[in-house]
């Protein structure tokens, strides 16, 4: 406020330096008048030190440019990419593989009933038939550089290797997850021991075969919740459910056994866990440390669990159907490397703030969205996937963006390149110049916290607005 | 009649001795903290004297060197807790760094109640004030700060 008072007076607004006497003083020492003035004539010499040394300093403009880059043409990704084109900004929209879709092209319907199959269909002639949209598909990255606003793309098509180029403004990362490959349970042993993502494939295309099965164990948590995958994948309750319903629905005298550790039909879906029991599936609960084993009896599939409450028990089946969780992809490494963000300890991509930016990645105009950050239902990632774009149109629809003021700087005589400021940047904005092997800042990306001239241990870097000189000025007043 | 307080009253004896205390608070959390606190018209000691910073990061090992050393008797740092820094990772960064510094400090013979390191977010007026009180508690226990300080 003060310094927009500045600014209209014509003044560089910068040339500022405020000491709180009402806040942290007057109102917090009311019953103390002269200890309170004392303080009072301190916090003055001291905003007086500091101010000694300010210096006016100024916003660099730099020009957006108003296109985006997709990274994952699945569900998550094509819909970014929709909202995108349908407000008129160029996308480029970058798929591994040579079909568009990705892991939704394996889910029929929703719990609710809803028809996936057509709802991706719908989607993906809309992406291609968008004029503002460039779909590559079986295309990898190859290089991303530069940084918000001004980033320069290299794409490598497969198996061509042909390579294009494009600039744009924004990443969005939309990259997906897989399911868990099993290696438990005879899976890939035994053909009557199948994935649940392989069952709903036979619910939706090879009815018959199903009607014949009289006894249908699934197991839940499979790859989930151990050492290996600690987090829950949130999906799978919710899709055992739904194919357990809808075989009921086609065979009502089918026996569905479900085998969990605990159910969580996460939201309303608990409807659905009760309309499940109430139609006849069976649940029975194991613990971590009593994983449910198969055996083979002949021709028969034996399912042996032990319950705390009922002990063992033996189920003989005609089918098993394991519910293997969401893992991250192999390549987010390797990506996450290209554009320098982070991944947590399950190889998800990290957001800058799990409440405050949910969808941004801490460094500035990189974006992310569906599966990529975390296991989720196809409406949370619709959801996310929208946040995602309205939070990068507040940077598209700009024609230039303004750097902090307040931002770091190098003092190249003082540096020895050690590259230590690069290990406490959160925002990538230091690199070592090829050229003289010092530190060179990125005063877009610098949000001037200061941790690398704290820690610059030839006192080369530092603050602007927050100078060295300013702060030791204001602990030396307890000399005066 | 309303009383007048006295002109000798704001002058304080030169006998009771009350400690000067720097405290380095960081802009986004602690900051506002303290403006909170403020806000909130919760009391506290008036022997400290705020320096604004943008992050715990910010603080240089060398400010509670050389604020030691210019006669301050005690300091208290603060920024955001763990995980809510408003660049990220500075007080994560901050941490680290005083952990080994007032490894430092112990050994050099500087009382550990001087050098205090807390976190306060800017919604926690009342436990900024709660720390300021033990702070200062603390340094008036260990008397004025001696080992340091320049007497020549």
């Amino acid at each position: 406020m003060f310094q927009e008072t500045i600014k209209e007076a014509g003044l560089n607004p910068y040339l500022f330096q405020m000491t709180n006497i009402r806040d942290q003083n007057s109102w917090v020492h009311m019953h103390e008048p002269a200890a309170a003035t004392e303080k009072a004539k301190d916090l003055v010499r001291m905003a007086v030190a500091a101010a000694r040394n300010l210096d006016p300093l100024q916003r660099q403009k730099i020009k957006m440019i108003n296109k985006a880059l997709v990274i994952g043409g699945g569900i998550s990704g094509l819909n970014t990419a929709l909202a995108f084109g349908e407000q008129g900004f160029k996308t480029y929209l970058v798929e591994r593989e040579t079909e568009l879709g990705g892991y939704a092209r394996n889910i029929f319907t929703t719990i609710e009933g809803n028809n996936v199959q057509k709802y991706l269909t719908d989607l993906i002639e809309k992406v291609k038939s968008n004029a503002n949209i460039h779909v590559f598909t079986k295309t990898m990255i190859k290089s991303i550089e530069g940084y918000v606003g001004n980033f320069k793309t290299t794409v490598v098509q497969n198996p061509s290797g042909k390579e294009s180029d494009f600039e744009h403004g924004i990443v969005i990362v939309a990259t997906g997850s897989k399911e868990y490959q099993p290696k438990e349970y005879m899976f890939g042993e035994d053909p009557r021991v199948i994935l649940q993502s392989h069952f709903e494939k036979l619910l939706h295309t090879d009815i018959d075969q199903l009607k014949q099965k009289k006894t249908i164990v699934m197991i839940q948590c499979v790859g989930s919740r151990n050492e290996e995958h600690p987090y829950c994948s949130r999906v799978c309750c919710v899709e055992a459910i739904k194919n357990a319903l809808k075989m009921k629905e086609t065979n009502p005298n089918s026996n569905i056994i479900i085998l969990y550790r605990d159910i969580r039909t996460y939201g309303f879906k608990e409807l659905y866990y009760r309309q499940a029991r109430e139609k006849g599936v069976l649940f029975i609960q194991y613990e971590k440390e009593k994983q449910p084993r198969i055996e083979k009896n002949k021709d028969k599939l034996r399912v042996v669990v032990d319950n705390a409450k009922l002990g063992e028990i033996s189920i003989d089946t005609d089918l098993v159907a394991l519910s293997a969780g969401i893992v991250s992809q192999k390549g987010n490494e390797e990506l996450a490397k290209i554009l320098k963000v982070p991944l947590n300890d399950d190889n998800f991509y990290l957001e800058a703030h799990v409440k405050l930016r949910p969808v941004d990645f801490a460094t500035e105009g990189i974006f992310l969205a569906g599966l990529a950050h975390s296991p989720k239902l196809i409406e949370d990632c619709i959801a996310q996937s929208l946040a995602t774009v309205s939070r990068a149109c507040t940077l598209l629809t700009l024609d230039t963006i303004e750097s902090e003021g307040k931002i770091s700087f190098v003092n190249s005589l003082r540096c020895t390149g050690c590259g230590l400021c690069i290990s406490v940047c959160a925002y990538n904005a230091i690199s070592i110049n090829e050229e003289d092997g010092k530190a060179y800042i990125n005063e877009i990306l610098c949000k001037g916290c200061g941790a690398c001239s704290a820690t610059c241990r030839c006192s080369a870097i530092d603050v602007l607005g927050f100078t060295n000189q300013q702060i030791n000025n204001m602990i030396f007043t307890k000399e005066y | 009649m309303t009383q007048v307080t006295p002109q000798s009253d704001l002058v304080i004896k030169s006998s009771d001795w009350e400690p000067k205390i720097i405290a380095f608070l960081c802009n986004w959390c602690s900051y506002a903290g303290a403006d909170l606190t403020g806000v909130s018209r919760i009391q506290y000691p008036p022997n400290i004297r705020i320096v604004r910073v943008p992050c715990s990061g910010r603080i240089s090992p060398y400010y509670i060197l050389k604020s030691l050393q210019v006669g301050w008797d005690g300091l208290l740092v603060s920024g955001c807790h763990p995980g809510d820094c408003h660049y990220l990772t500075g007080n994560l960064i901050a941490r680290r760094r005083f952990a080994v510094l007032k490894d430092l400090l112990t050994f050099m013979g500087i009382e550990p109640e001087r050098v205090n390191f807390s976190w306060v977010s800017a919604a926690e007026g009342e436990r900024f004030a709660k720390i300021v009180k033990k702070v200062v508690e603390q340094v008036k226990k260990v008397g004025p700060i001696r080992k340091m300080v320049k007497t020549l």
